[in-house]
């Protein structure tokens, strides 16, 4: 299941080249801070099956203490789509000596220029 | 040296030993760190084998413990008599009633389940949810505990224990226990959550464990959980990797480090915090000290140091991770803040930061009480400010230290405003939830954080109140008076407000009002403190915490409700931005993927046409994977389906994320998506796909979305299409298909769906609603303000109800309009969440006032001494009122609760009979209802009457109006066993019983539709789900309203209560007063008699008797002046009548030695016989005189000594006439004016020495004569007569002597009995008081009536004595 992983290796040239940077880059390092930088003022995160409306601040704290608990071995992007005002990226994670990723799921949407995180859903893959 | 180091060293013992002990344990925790480390690197397989084998080991614990306790309960069931006769006697063809009454009966436990089975399997009582039945053996071969784990279509795993139930050796029957290990939610909310063992044993051990039930084949690295020979699940462990071996190691002894590290830092504090107080001890307790002063600013910085190396410690937080009880706490997903640099990055650090803030405070008001100045009233401190001359005066340095201060206040105030803002919007917390009156556990924490916070801020302000007015008084400029000072110092502050509200747009956090709110509080509590003396303790009683609570209460709750707000409508504005999105792009891209995942399926391709698989591969499972798998299915808020379709476009088969779809007839919605797809331009040729989202022809608000994708060979032949589809499950964006609150996603709108209303207007038309939102067409000028603007926020009213309104213009569309409407915050809302605060306060109240009572009897002071009635009074009154409150509100509560389930009973009631109504429209002629429900459509019924509607036969569910649900299992196949029993055994028409779903508890009202026999065939079920949670809203708000209702009716008891208590002490105080006054012989003050009651008559009898012992002290010292006088009488008499004596016999002596030598005739010449005679006469006159005055003074002498002397009283029984005439007699001969005497004619007898009587009634006659000027003619009247107003009791004898002499003039009348008092220039002026003497010694009373010029009368009372 799942198509073949892209990884972006490229210099970002423009801003969906960084936005997709951003992503692939944040969750190899577990950096949360910057993928939320920037990020919507509430910020729809499903992680696990939990989902709920954070602050940008709060969504800081969450997804740190997520990368703590599922520390990064790998990520792998997946399916990349842009409409006008959306850029959607999926992707899967590895945390840990996890045998089965979790399926990763990125929403951006686009505010003066920049792409600000507005979703992300973290799910176990289904056996 | 040395010796001074020993000194040191043994003052210290306890601190050195501390610090060793922390450092040694830091050590040692360092070492043992680097040493585990080291071995386990050199061993690292082992180890991480050895934590898989824990990790199985506890796990396999776990696991055989539930067993254990399942088989216990088993076995305890199949071995109650009850059942066994249960059993028996349906075995001899009796009802199962006794085996239902049994199973109803026993307590339902969260995700367990008891069924009780027949021989042939066949269920017969049950308790809990359904599952299908497993592969155990037949009941007469079924072994005693035995285990399986069922299944239940994907959803739903449990662990299931038979256990037979014999007689006498015999299965009877068999009883099934059992408990779910899984459940897959079909949405996860507050209400509904996945459940598995393999999540709880996750957060256990720490590690990834995936578990598969049933028996399935070995895993590489799996554990067998089975009992006896029967295999029920696999456990996978991941082993760890050697880094995270090592890292779990590291953060093992990084945490124990963690405590030492903290334990040392504390340490380092107290050295300086005891250094501090040595230091403030030995300098005076009043007066600045700059030494101290800069003291204290090393402790504040290392105070707040500390707690900042704590929070990067991770301190406590990093102790409550996994299942440790107050993890919860330290949950970021439940409030994390960056704000203050990490003050707040959970629950928990709150409250460790409100515990330093105040502590802090503890600190700071200490140093602060130096500077403070002390009055005993504000009266006292105004005069003080008033005389204040200051050292160094400088207006300009007065006017900085006041703009100091109120910044520094000021940003106090701000600090506090932003952290319940943030504390609000940086949380998931809902702090709206009317749940009742205690707030959920966690919303509870943070308010008493915050309230920690607020009472800091309030005592710090207090602090700098007393410095800056300390620095003030130093440079206050001359020449000023005091009220030209205050005025400058409020000028001073309000331009700091102004500067800082119109230049800093971060002051928007906090009102204006609720700044000047708080400065106020400042300026009470700072007061207080400088005119009450009393120790802090003493404020920490009933009467000053609770006044003080709900004061910190009502100043925290304006910045809460301001971040509540904010919050509120940030979710309507996220709830008006997604409803005017007309296509959800996260569902197009989702279906996108869904499509082209599908479509490059080998299975799903080869599945096309025919709907199975060529190589017999199971498509379900790979259609179900893939669509589980989707984003979409992550989404929650839809329901995502794949069918395939032959190359006709007719419907071949459909899945959804639970399986195969089942047949439920015709496919509408597929084809009709299909219809509406297929005609699209798709890009790419046969082989592309097209995503859109698809109105309903005929209801618009009703929607889906749609993807559709050709399916070729590689000769490009169609071999079919693939069609997903994503139907929205919630109310947004808009499919006007009601559906409940409990089963939408957590976080979006969940929260306020029962509120929630929304709608699109077009041109100012409504197009499309959400809700009810009660609005057909826009006001036109609400049209117009938005022409210029985007959005608008706007208060609406209607039907006597206000609501929050956003409108927001939809830019992509002109004249689209988009609105979200919610209820207003009422004021008895307001009311009830300041009680959910006030809660909070006597949480942290509580243990002030336990610290208090403790602190006070260690200072003697409890129990105390004395207790001003006032504060009795006080604590009466709130002892009662809080009673009064307490029992209202549990008496309205349940009152409350019970008429609601009496109502929800009703409605249901009626809704059963409705949808008998709509059965009975449709039956036929004399056809039973039970036949017409047999064959009429459940959909379309529960559509004609408008209500969700199931069926039960036989306690199955066979129908449902919302099949998704059961599918779900959120509504269980089998009729609740309590239902059954009512409605099959007990033969009831009508029941009702509570169900749940996860923590969602709603009512469903069952009915039976009896056969001709009277038996019931069927039975209809309607849940409150969809008004339920209107239900519990209308619960929930009635509730708040009555315990906001009650938060006002504290706090009129308690203002009443200080009024009445005042009001009732304060007579009491004054009575207190006045005694002191009396005590301290101040007999003049009169009490005012204010009320009517016993106090009133209490302080009228005070004033009497206030009277009565001034007459009293007065006639006490009028004896006193007599007593001294007649001792001075007694002296100068004795004095005077001693000489008096041998003076009067010198002078007779002499008169007779002289007489002896008289000179016989005279011979001589004429002129020497003259000289002698006149020698004679002259000497006989003046020894005449001499023995005249002698004899005066002898007289005077013996009155004094007749006043002096005790009387020696002969007193007999005399008859007051004859006394009188006797001293009338005496005196007729001196007297120039006639005495006429007027006895009465009986005998008037007392009892009296005649002779003292009878030199009264001489001494008035003489008195009566003495006042007749000699130009009047006299007349002297004595008469005497009985007492007229006791004639027959004849208890008195008065008498009376009149004159008509020049009458005394009114100056004189107080002095007319005092002794020496006279008017005549004879006299010893005793007369008349030995006569009152006299006259009270006999029982009697004298007393005069004159009439200046007229006369006087001189009247006395005299008891009669018995003859």
């Amino acid at each position: 299941m799942g198509s073949a992983p892209l990884h972006t290796c490229a210099q970002p040239t423009d801003p969906e080249a960084a936005a997709r940077e951003r992503i692939v880059t944040s969750f190899q390092d577990g950096n949360a801070e910057r993928l939320l930088t920037p990020a919507a003022e509430r910020v729809e995160a499903s992680i696990l099956g939990m989902q709920t409306y954070y602050s940008r601040a709060q969504a800081l704290f969450v997804l740190q203490d997520f990368f703590k608990n599922f520390v990064p071995r790998e990520f792998a992007f997946g399916d990349v789509s842009r409409s006008e005002e959306d850029f959607f990226a999926t992707g899967q994670y590895w945390y840990g000596q996890a045998e089965r990723p979790l399926q990763v799921y990125v929403r951006l949407t686009r505010q003066e220029e920049a792409w600000v995180l507005q979703e992300i859903r973290l799910n176990r893959s289904e056996r | 040296m040395s010796h001074r180091i020993r000194d040191v060293l043994a003052r210290r013992a306890g601190w050195i030993g501390v610090l060793l002990t922390l450092a040694l344990a830091l050590l040692v925790t360092y070492g043992a760190r680097t040493w585990r480390l080291s071995a386990l690197a050199g061993d690292l397989e082992a180890a991480q084998v050895r934590a898989v084998a824990d990790v199985q080991s506890t796990i396999q614990q776990d696991f055989q413990r539930r067993v254990r306790a399942l088989r216990q309960q088993a076995q305890h069931l199949a071995q109650r008599p009850a059942v066994v006769e249960g059993f028996q006697a349906h075995r001899a063809g009796a009802s199962p009633e006794q085996l239902v009454d049994f199973a109803v009966q026993q307590p339902s436990a969260l995700r367990a389940a008891v069924e009780w089975y027949g021989l042939d399997r066949q269920l017969v009582a049950w308790n809990g949810f359904n599952m299908p039945l497993d592969d155990a053996p037949g009941i007469d071969a079924l072994d005693a505990g035995t285990v399986r784990i069922v299944q239940d279509e994907g959803i739903r795993w449990a662990m299931a224990v038979w256990w037979p139930v014999r007689f006498e050796g015999t299965p009877i029957g068999a009883v099934r226990a059992m408990q779910l290990v899984r459940f897959r939610a079909p949405v996860q909310n507050q209400f509904i959550e996945d459940y598995s063992l393999e999540r709880q044993w996750r957060l256990e051990t720490g590690y990834p464990v995936e578990v598969t039930w049933g028996a399935s084949a070995d895993t590489a690295h799996g554990t067998v959980l089975r009992t006896g020979h029967a295999v029920l699940g696999h456990v996978d462990v991941q082993p760890p990797s050697e880094a995270q071996l090592l890292q779990a190691e590291r953060q093992g002894f990084a945490n124990m480090a963690a405590v030492w590290i903290t334990g040392l830092l504390i340490w380092l504090f107290a050295v300086l915090w005891a250094g501090y107080r040595r230091l403030g001890a030995t300098t005076p307790d009043e007066g600045v000290s700059p030494r101290v002063v800069w003291g204290f600013v090393v402790v504040a910085a290392a105070w707040w140091g500390l707690r900042y190396l704590l929070i990067a410690l991770d301190v406590p937080g990093r102790w409550q991770t996994g299942k440790a009880p107050l993890s919860p706490l330290f949950d970021p997903t439940h409030l994390a803040s960056p704000i203050g640099a990490g003050v707040m990055e959970s629950t928990g650090d709150l409250l460790v930061t409100g515990c330093f803030a105040l502590l802090f405070t503890v600190g700071f008001l200490d140093l602060a009480a130096r500077f403070r100045v002390h009055a005993g009233s504000l009266s006292k401190l105004w005069g003080q400010v008033r005389i204040t001359t200051a050292p160094k005066p400088s207006l300009p340095r007065f006017l900085s230290i006041v703009v100091v201060m109120g910044v520094v206040e000021l940003g106090l105030v701000y600090m506090l405003a932003s952290l319940a803002r943030r504390a609000v919007l940086d949380s998931t917390l809902d702090f709206f939830a009317r749940t009742g009156l205690l707030p959920e556990p966690l919303v509870l924490a943070v308010l008493c954080g915050l309230l920690l916070i607020t009472v800091a801020v309030i005592l710090c302000g207090a602090g700098v109140f007393w410095i800056s007015l300390y620095a003030l008084g130093r440079y206050r400029p001359s020449g000023w008076r005091a009220e030209q000072l205050v005025g400058v110092v409020l000028l001073a502050l309000a331009g700091v407000l102004l500067a800082a509200f119109v230049g800093l747009p971060q002051m928007e956090v906090v009102a204006v009002p609720v700044v000047i709110a708080y400065f106020a509080a400042i300026l009470g509590v700072a007061l207080l403190g400088m005119i009450r003396r009393s120790g802090v303790v003493r404020h920490f009683t009933l009467r000053s915490l609770l006044p003080s609570i709900i004061v910190l209460t009502t100043l925290l709750y304006p910045m809460l409700y301001q971040g509540m707000n904010a919050q509120r409508q940030g979710r309507m504005t996220d709830a008006t931005a997604s409803f005017v999105e007309g296509s959800d792009p996260r569902v197009i891209f989702s279906l996108e993927q869904v499509l082209q995942r599908a479509r490059s399926s080998p299975t799903l391709r080869a599945a096309l046409p025919s709907g199975r698989a060529a190589n017999n591969a199971p498509v379900d499972s790979v259609a179900t994977e893939l669509l589980q798998g989707s984003l979409i299915a992550s989404l929650s808020q839809y329901e995502v389906s794949l069918s395939l379709l032959d190359s006709t476009g007719a419907f071949v088969q459909g899945f959804t994320t639970a399986g195969r779809q089942p047949s439920l007839g015709p496919a509408v919605r597929e084809s009709a998506a299909f219809e509406a797809l297929r005609t699209r331009p798709m890009l790419g040729g046969p082989a592309a796909s097209v995503v859109d989202r698809i109105a309903d022809r005929r209801q618009q608000s009703q929607f889906q979305y749609a993807g559709l994708a050709a399916v070729a060979d590689t000769s490009e032949t169609r071999l079919g299409w693939m069609l997903a589809r994503a139907e929205p499950r919630s109310l947004l964006p808009g499919t006007g298909t009601p559906y409940p609150r409990v089963l939408l996603p957590e976080g979006l709108y969940g929260n306020l769906f029962a509120d929630l209303a929304l709608a699109e207007f077009r041109d100012g038309v409504l197009v499309r609603s959400l809700g009810d939102f009660e609005r057909a067409q826009l006001a036109q000028e609400m049209q117009a303000t938005l022409q210029g603007r985007t959005s608008a926020w706007r208060t609406e009213s209607f039907n006597g109800r206000r609501y929050m309104v956003r409108y927001q213009r939809d830019p992509d569309t002109p004249g689209t309009l988009v609105a979200a409407r919610m209820p207003a915050v009422m004021a008895f809302d307001h009311l009830y969440y300041l009680l959910r605060l006030a809660v909070a306060g006597f949480c942290i109240g509580g243990p002030f006032y336990l610290i208090g009572l403790y602190l006070r009897y260690r200072q003697g002071v409890l129990p105390a001494p004395r207790v001003r009635f006032r504060d009795k009074m006080l604590d009466a009154f709130l002892v009662v009122g809080s009673i009064a409150v307490i029992a209202v509100g549990i008496v309205g509560a349940r009152v409350i609760v019970q008429e609601n389930e009496r109502a929800v009973q009703n409605q249901l009631r009626q809704n059963l009979d409705r949808v008998e109504e709509a059965l009975l429209m449709k039956a036929q002629r004399g056809e039973m209802l039970y036949r017409v429900a047999e064959r009429v459509r459940i959909d379309s019924l529960a559509q004609q009457v408008g209500l969700d509607v199931n069926l039960y036969e036989d306690g199955r569910l066979v129908a449902s109006s919302r099949p998704r649900l059961v599918r779900d299992r959120l509504i269980d196949t089998r009729i609740p066993a309590a239902a059954y029993q009512a409605l099959h055994m007990d033969g009831y028409r009508f029941t009702t019983t509570e169900e749940q779903f996860g923590a969602f508890t709603y009512t469903v009202g069952f009915q039976a539709l009896p056969d001709e026999g009277g038996v019931p065939r069927y039975v209809l079920a309607v849940p409150t789900l969809p008004e339920q949670e209107r239900i519990q809203e209308e619960r929930a708000r009635t509730l708040a309203y009555l315990l906001g209702a009650l938060l006002l009716l504290i706090v009129v008891i308690m203002v009443t209560a200080l009024f009445l208590s005042n009001a009732l002490a304060q007579p009491i105080a004054r009575l207190r007063a006045g005694l002191e006054a009396v005590g301290k012989g101040r007999y003049a003050q009169r009490l005012p008699v204010d009320t009517r009651d016993e106090i009133g008559e209490l302080v009228q009898t005070f004033n009497e008797m206030r009277e009565q012992l001034a007459e009293s002290r007065r006639r006490l010292a009028q004896q006193e002046r007599e007593m001294a006088w007649r001792e001075m009488a007694r002296q100068v008499a004795h004095e005077i009548k001693n000489p008096l004596t041998p003076m009067k016999l010198s002078v007779q002596h002499m008169r007779r030695a002289f007489q002896r030598l008289r000179v016989p005739e005279p011979q001589g010449a004429p002129g020497e016989d003259d000289d002698v005679q006149r020698f004679s006469a002259l000497f006989d006159r003046i020894t005449n005189t001499l023995i005249e005055q002698i004899n005066t003074l002898a007289r005077i002498a013996n009155e004094f000594s007749s006043f002096a002397r005790l009387p020696e009283r002969d007193v007999e029984v005399l008859d007051l006439n004859d006394v009188i005439r006797e001293a009338a007699a005496l005196m007729q001969e001196e007297a120039e004016a006639t005495i006429e005497l007027a006895l009465h004619a009986a005998p008037l007898t007392v009892q009296a020495d005649r002779e003292e009587l009878r030199r009264i009634y001489i001494n008035l006659i003489k008195n009566a004569m003495q006042a007749i000027p000699r130009d009047r003619e006299g007349h002297i009247h004595v008469a005497t007569g009985l007492d007229a107003e006791t004639l027959d009791a004849a208890e008195r004898v008065q008498s009376r002597v009149s004159d008509n002499g020049v009458g005394i003039p009114p100056e004189q009348h107080t002095k007319i009995f005092q002794p020496n008092f006279s008017t005549k220039t004879s006299g010893t002026g005793l007369g008349l008081a030995i006569a009152q003497k006299t006259v009270r010694d006999l029982g009697g009373e004298i007393g005069f009536r004159t009439e200046p010029g007229e006369g006087t009368t001189f009247w006395i009372d005299l008891p009669v004595a018995d003859a």
